[in-house]
């Protein structure tokens, strides 16, 4: 600390821990998408709730370190391409295929 | 075994019908297999012992059946991670540690069970039914790498592969009193393993001894250009245990915040025993403090759930996986196959990471949790500064009843406790067996190194196994 000069007196700010009601349950299944039955969305508020209250403190705790950065791995392999799956292996898998391509239902209107 | 195969004293056709007989014995009860690859398994027995009768080399592994976690593939044979999304999946690559094992000439026999996606600590979020503990049917063998513990502990193979991102080798083989091996994150290539956690998720390996772990880390370790993150080899562990005979010289930490209130009376006993037995063989005790560690589920649970959030976005019906059809439209279509192949924990974890991640609450919960893991890092360099390795008890409880804890996700995420923190920190970590409850539930403890030095907890467990006989219980007959 600066000579001189006043010691911090507030605490950090934080943030109360939202409530988990049927609006962030709906936008979260809406960005997950993920259906829920509305006869779910109690129980599921009330299990995120007790996550969210236990878990809210966390900024509390280390306030003045850095991030994690993730760890670097060994030296990266020359940027050539090389060996890929062909197309018959990669359609091997999808749930509808057609003319070497991926059938999925409409996605633009005509 | 592989000795015996080398030296002809033993076929490794025979070594596979030993096997694949003990299975069809037990595993109908225990049900560690999704799947059991018989006529592979024959044929590349048979393929090695040709190869044996005329005289070629033969790798380290040779004819030693093994078992493959259920999201790693192997070329032409079904993956599904324990989860209906990817039931029918049929892997179009051979993942690389799958690969090794392959070159070191071992026996792939099938692919074992776990809670789907890596996501649970019992088994029980398996779409296909729970894994049972061989000790006793009615406990769960730990998880998410249930079955392939509960298959070394039956004998079913003497290894079998595992993941690990947050506890997923160590507690299941904690819980089936057998000995369990997270490397460094990186050390073992994870391409071709099934993502969940990328920042956290490791490859690692399930055994009866540690011995037999550095054996395998040694044909899996390396640097594999499918894998960025993947670590340059290191020098061989398993000749190094050869001169192994005692742990003089070896500092020992524990951390009073992972050996004190919380932990069940026997478990913690058999901890201190643990640490009683090294002091005997030579290494010195002392206490070390890694203050953070309180919140290190909270932190493990806020990234591991928003790096799931992202990592199973790509299950949108389209690609691969189930896709549930009749939608007219395709956001749609992807709602309706996630919402019918994700399982109930599966499907919290998303909405979870989705929160923590999402605008304004990004900072408070996924910020904060990364902030927590720095901290943790720190708090563990500051604790190897005064030894050179940690010990503490690897699940706070015993292996528990079936069911006995569905209800209640966050007190079984707070089952986690003690194998998250290596975890965010990246570290290797072994759990071996030691001890058992008065009525006969195996227990196990952890031995955490800095990264890259896996010798230092396969030396040590090395050591005591060779003077204990805590890893040759064997439940079944």
């Amino acid at each position: 600390m600066h000579p001189g000069r006043a010691t911090p007196s507030i605490a950090p700010h934080v943030p109360t821990p939202p409530d988990v009601d049927r609006a962030l349950i709906e936008r979260l299944t809406s960005l997950s998408r993920l259906f829920l039955p509305a006869e779910r969305h109690e129980a599921l508020a009330q299990r995120l709730q007790r996550i969210v209250a236990a878990f809210g403190s966390l900024a509390e705790v280390a306030d003045d370190a850095e991030r994690a950065t993730p760890a670097a791995g060994g030296p990266l392999r020359a940027d050539v391409p090389g060996p890929t799956l062909s197309v018959d292996e990669v359609l091997a898998n999808a749930p509808a295929a057609a003319a070497n391509c991926f059938v999925v239902p409409r996605v633009v209107d005509a | 075994m592989a000795r015996a195969v080398a030296a002809g004293h033993v076929t490794a056709t025979e070594g596979v019908r030993a096997a694949l007989a003990r299975i069809q014995q037990h595993d109908p009860q225990l049900r560690a297999f999704v799947e059991v690859w018989p006529e592979r398994a024959l044929a590349a027995a048979a393929a090695i012992d040709r190869r044996r009768d005329a005289g070629e080399h033969l790798g380290p592994l040779a004819g030693v059946p093994v078992a493959i976690k259920d999201n790693l593939l192997l070329a032409g044979e079904r993956a599904s991670a324990g989860s209906r999304m990817l039931e029918t999946f049929r892997a179009p690559y051979t993942a690389s540690a799958v690969q090794r094992l392959l070159a070191a000439d071992a026996i792939v026999i099938g692919r074992t069970n776990m809670d789907e996606f890596g996501m649970g600590s019992t088994t029980e979020t398996s779409a296909f039914g729970p894994t049972r503990n061989p000790f006793d049917a009615n406990l769960v063998p730990g998880g998410s790498s249930g079955g392939s513990a509960a298959a070394v502990a039956a004998d079913f193979c003497p290894l079998a592969l595992g993941s690990d991102t947050g506890g997923s080798v160590r507690q299941p083989a904690a819980f089936c009193g057998v000995t369990g091996l997270k490397p460094t994150w990186g050390r073992v290539s994870r391409r071709g393993l099934v993502a969940y956690a990328s920042s956290l998720d490791c490859v690692g390996a399930i055994a009866r001894t540690a011995e037999d772990l550095a054996l395998w880390l040694d044909t899996a370790a390396g640097q594999d250009p499918g894998d960025a993150t993947s670590l340059p080899a290191t020098p061989p562990v398993v000749t190094q245990l050869a001169a192994a005979n005692d742990l003089r010289g070896l500092r020992i930490g524990l951390p009073w915040e992972l050996n004190g209130p919380g932990l069940d009376d026997e478990v913690a006993a058999a901890t201190d025993a643990l640490g009683a037995a090294a002091r005997e063989h030579g290494a010195e005790l002392v206490g070390v403090s890694l203050p953070t560690v309180a919140h290190a589920v909270a932190a493990y649970y806020l990234i591991a759930t928003a790096e799931a959030a992202s990592n199973l976005a790509r299950y949108d019906g389209v690609r691969y996986g189930l896709r549930r059809s009749g939608a007219s439209r395709l956001e749609a279509m992807t709602t309706a196959s996630r919402s019918a192949g994700f399982g109930e924990e599966v499907q919290l974890r998303i909405l979870l990471g989705t929160f923590a991640s999402s605008y304004g609450y990004e900072a408070q919960f996924h910020g904060a949790a990364q902030r927590v893991r720095a901290r943790l890092a720190a708090d563990f360099a500051a604790a190897f500064a005064h030894c050179d390795v940690l010990l503490s008890p690897t699940s706070p409880v015993p292996p528990f009843p079936l069911g006995s804890r569905r209800d209640d996700p966050l007190a079984m995420w707070l089952c986690d406790a003690l194998t998250v923190p290596a975890s965010l920190a990246g570290l290797p970590a072994l759990s071996q067996p030691w001890g058992a409850t008065a009525d006969g539930r195996p227990l196990g403890s952890t031995w955490t190194a800095p990264a890259g030095r896996e010798d230092l907890v396969l030396r040590v467990a090395h050591v005591l196994q060779r003077h204990s006989d805590h890893h040759l219980r064997r439940p079944l007959p």
